[in-house]
């Protein structure tokens, strides 16, 4: 049985890990290090199948297998970018549990007995069985990576952990030789057939290990091309003393594995830890030189500087050195910062805070279960894809951005009849005693002069008065209103509603009907005619919205303009939606019915001046700096934002929203506006007018000595200061 | 997968739903979600008066924007453990109902002894099957 080892075939045995083998063909992973064969030290990194720092000693060896070892310097390299995503799904699946036993069952069988005993659902991760737990999580969450995909665990209780001790690493000199070996990995390969003989032991050899004792105290280990020669100690007399091996065995003492019982301390669960996890353990020999921390190569004099440097706490060294931060997470370093700190300061410090993760995560595994906010689909969504649009995410929805021919969308607009979808809208109905002096306070327009059957225009302000969506607001009756919100904005404004609804304690109903009601917008001069074909007879006029079938579908017909041209909007049931969508097309036909998108829809409202508010609008935008004063009613006697516009209004206007020309292509959206080389501002909407024959804008503008410039640059091109709107100034069309 | 589930929504005051909801004219038989204290859906038409003569002023909508699905329960908690990050109610506690997401998908379930009803608004549909079959 073979794998490939940086390209070429390397045999294992049946039972192998990649470790075993790599060592049973005297090959070692990325560089050297004392391994360990338990997961703690990072000295058996290597790259298998693609992924980067696997450990490899927790990988089993089989047929097939690419391992790569890492570059002895720098970084891995990512894996081409076309590959990640063809990355077949990681899966996963999500478990509520009582109580969770992490770690070697064998270590922590009392504990399991006992859990199981008391009835509670109790969920394995068993470390011997390969699988882990990554992080410990607010909720609290575990998160174990296991064969089958990753589980993310709700624990609701107890939390049991008996992930046992890891062995102490060496830092003096020649640590970083290829052929050193903790007392359990030298137990664990001798066992497993592999020649490690002539081998030394330093510390208390393992009892059954054939080795040969090296007497005093560790000073280095010697080598030649990166692979251990000699252990060399200091014997009682001060003499050193060579021990010439191919192996050493390691045995410096044990400290616990308790990374995941401290981070779930702060949790709301109870945390038992058994066995050697729950030990003290043993704190090393102060080291006086050597490399303490390989993963991020922190040695003894970075320790010395930084303690000099007034860092002396744990959490404190860890950040300045970065000791612990790197693969092993503190397993190979913690000891011998525990050790420094004491010999410092005279006092044992305790373990740094422990974080996720304790194990490396691929992008795959992290986001296993994880998905992207929906982007809600009108009822529409499949009739727009047979009709060949080219759809868009816009303010959460998918919507058409064109059907294919902008010209021909916009021409049918202006001279013919189109339709489009403008089911997004958010859709609120209020009801109740109290409704209309709730919308009194909650707009800034006076609703009280509204009569039944007819809407009006609405902006929505916060409390300091800036602008934060807009609507219509109508009238159905004295004790109920039905408002519509822009698409992206009707969930806030609902939120909106309730909440002041509660805090003023009124008296009203809401509900948000923006998934229910499907709307189509039918406009153009001929719209009239083709919703008298449907048997609308008589549509209400501008302003004015009746209830009424059109095409057999029950609808409220409202009669507005956003683009400029006589339209109406069918709010209907979203059941009906393709119903009255085909009927209008089909009944249209001769009258070029045609449907349009918003790259159409956005040039068609810019020519009538018509604002998209958060395109338009800044984070600052008061009415007044949109020039929209005439919707405020500041005689009113109290609306939300008020106390603040009263305050700002009195202040000079320092910028307007204003319409721009020039000839020539369009500049883009958010060019900078300049005036006698000064910045004057930025442009939210541009594009080429069709029927003014020039380029169009609106644009954020500074004033100057209390004016507004009449004449700027814009995009380095010299541009005009023009009054809204640009097409049809006196509103004949829109009203016709 | 997924059918529309034609029904009528009323909002109203706390105590007028709870008031309904024990009325021994509100139909039964069929399910019927409380998705918050003041408003709820039930699958099915609904004689207006019933909510009328206690709230003049609710609110009171023919529905056709929910789709659901019934599945066994054991079809049911293979789906949540695989697609839902909460955790459902226990057994001792159905039948019950529970709003959250699932694969990401707001839904709202009733637990049923025999089935669970998944229900799903309509700009949500397409979603939600992508995601869960």
């Amino acid at each position: 049985m073979r794998f490939l080892l940086d390209g070429k075939p390397l045999g294992f045995r049946q039972g192998d890990t990649v470790l075993t083998a790599l060592l049973r063909n005297g090959e070692h992973p990325t560089g050297g290090g004392c391994l360990c064969f338990g997961g703690d030290c990072p000295s058996c990194l290597a790259t298998v199948n693609g992924l980067s720092y696997v450990r490899t000693c927790q990988v089993p060896a089989r047929p097939g297998l690419t391992v790569e070892r890492h570059p002895q310097d720098g970084l891995p390299l990512l894996p081409p970018s076309p590959q990640a995503s063809r990355e077949t799904p990681i899966s996963h699946r999500v478990c509520q549990v009582a109580a969770v036993f992490l770690g070697d069952c064998a270590a922590g069988e009392v504990a399991v007995e006992k859990a199981r005993e008391s009835g509670r659902t109790l969920e394995i991760i068993d470390s011997r069985l390969g699988q882990d737990v990554v992080g410990i999580y607010a909720g609290p969450l575990l998160l174990a990576r296991t064969d089958e995909g990753m589980i993310h665990l709700r624990v609701t209780e107890e939390l049991i952990v008996a992930t046992g001790s890891a062995e102490i690493l060496p830092t003096v000199p020649g640590s970083d030789l290829q052929g050193l070996y903790t007392g359990r990995a030298a137990l664990r390969l001798q066992a497993e057939g592999v020649d490690l003989q002539p081998l030394v032991a330093v510390g208390a050899a393992p009892p059954g290990l054939d080795c040969r004792p090296a007497d005093g105290e560790i000073q280095r280990f010697e080598g030649r091309d990166g692979r251990l020669t000699a252990v060399v100690t200091l014997d009682e007399s001060g003499e050193e003393q060579r021990y010439p091996c191919r192996s050493a065995v390691i045995n410096l003492g044990r400290h616990p594995r308790n990374q995941l019982a401290l981070m779930a301390s702060d949790l709301p669960l109870r945390v038992t830890v058994v066995g050697e996890a729950a030990e003290e353990g043993d704190i090393p020999v102060c080291p006086e030189r050597g490399t303490i921390c390989p993963c991020e190569g922190v040695s003894v004099e970075d320790l010395e500087y930084t303690w000099d440097s007034g860092f002396q706490e744990m959490e404190l060294i860890k950040r300045s050195t970065l000791a612990g931060t790197g693969v092993c997470q503190g397993m190979g370093c913690l000891p011998y910062l525990r050790s420094f700190i004491r010999q410092k300061a005279g006092e044992l410090q305790p373990r740094f805070t422990a974080r996720p993760v304790v194990r490396q995560l691929t992008l795959g595994e992290i986001s296993a279960g994880a998905h992207h906010p929906v982007d809600l689909r009108t009822a529409l969504h499949q009739e727009h894809l047979e009709l060949g649009a080219q759809m868009e995410r816009s303010g959460g929805w998918w919507r058409p951005w064109s059907y294919g021919d902008p010209e021909a969308e916009y021409w049918a607009v202006r001279e013919g009849v189109s339709v489009m979808d403008v089911s997004t809208l958010g859709k609120v109905i209020v009801s109740g005693p109290d409704a209309l002096a709730f919308l009194e306070r909650v707009y800034p327009t006076r609703i009280g002069t509204l009569k039944q059957g007819r809407s009006r225009y609405v902006l929505l302000l916060d409390e300091r008065g800036y602008v934060f969506d807009d609507g219509l607001v109508a009238m159905e009756s004295e004790t109920r209103y039905a408002l519509t919100f822009t698409s992206g904005g009707s969930s806030h404004s609902e939120m909106w509603l309730r909440d002041w609804a509660a805090a003023w304690e009124m008296d009203v109903r809401i509900i948000n009907l923006t998934y229910s009601l499907g709307a189509v917008n039918v406009s153009g001069p001929h719209s009239k005619e083709l919703l008298q074909r449907l048997g609308l007879t008589e549509p209400p006029a501008f302003m004015h919205f009746a209830d009424h079938e059109v095409a057999g579908v029950p609808c409220r017909v409202y009669r507005l303009s956003f683009t400029g041209e006589l339209s109406y909007e069918l709010h209907h049931s979203v059941g009906h939606s393709v119903q009255l969508w085909r009927s209008l097309l089909a009944e249209g036909r001769d009258l070029g019915a045609r449907p349009h998108g918003l790259d159409v829809l956005s040039l068609l409202r810019l020519e009538k001046g018509h604002i998209i508010v958060h395109q338009d609008t800044d984070f600052d935008s008061t009415p007044r700096r949109i020039q929209h004063e005439w919707m405020v009613k500041m005689d009113k006697e109290r609306f939300l934002g008020k106390p603040a516009l009263e305050r700002t209004n009195a202040l000079a206007l320092d910028k307007a929203l204003v319409g721009l020309e020039l000839d020539g292509p369009p500049p883009f959206e958010g060019a900078t506006v300049n005036y006698h080389n000064r910045y004057a501002g930025f442009v939210t909407s541009s594009g080429h007018s069709r029927v003014c024959g020039k380029s169009v804008m609106l644009a954020h503008l500074y004033t100057f000595d209390g004016a507004l410039p009449e004449e700027v640059r814009v995009d380095g091109r010299p541009a005009r200061r023009v009054s809204l709107p640009f097409y049809d100034k006196n509103g004949e069309r829109a009203r016709a | 997968m997924l059918e529309r589930m034609e029904g009528t929504r009323v909002v109203s005051t706390e105590e007028a739903l709870d008031s309904i909801l024990s009325d021994p004219d509100w139909p039964t038989g069929r399910p019927t979600l409380r998705f918050a204290f003041d408003e709820l859906i039930t699958f099915g038409p609904l004689d207006e008066s019933l909510v009328k003569r206690r709230d003049p002023h609710a609110i009171i909508t023919k529905e056709a924007s929910f789709f659901g699905i019934k599945l066994s329960p054991e079809k049911g908690a293979r789906l949540l453990e695989a697609h839902c990050e909460w955790a459902p109610p226990p057994p001792d506690r159905r039948p019950a109902q529970a709003q959250g997401a699932v694969a990401g998908v707001p839904t709202k379930i009733l637990f049923q002894q025999t089935h669970w009803l998944f229900v799903v608004q309509s700009p949500y549909v397409a979603d939600f099957e992508e995601r869960v079959f």
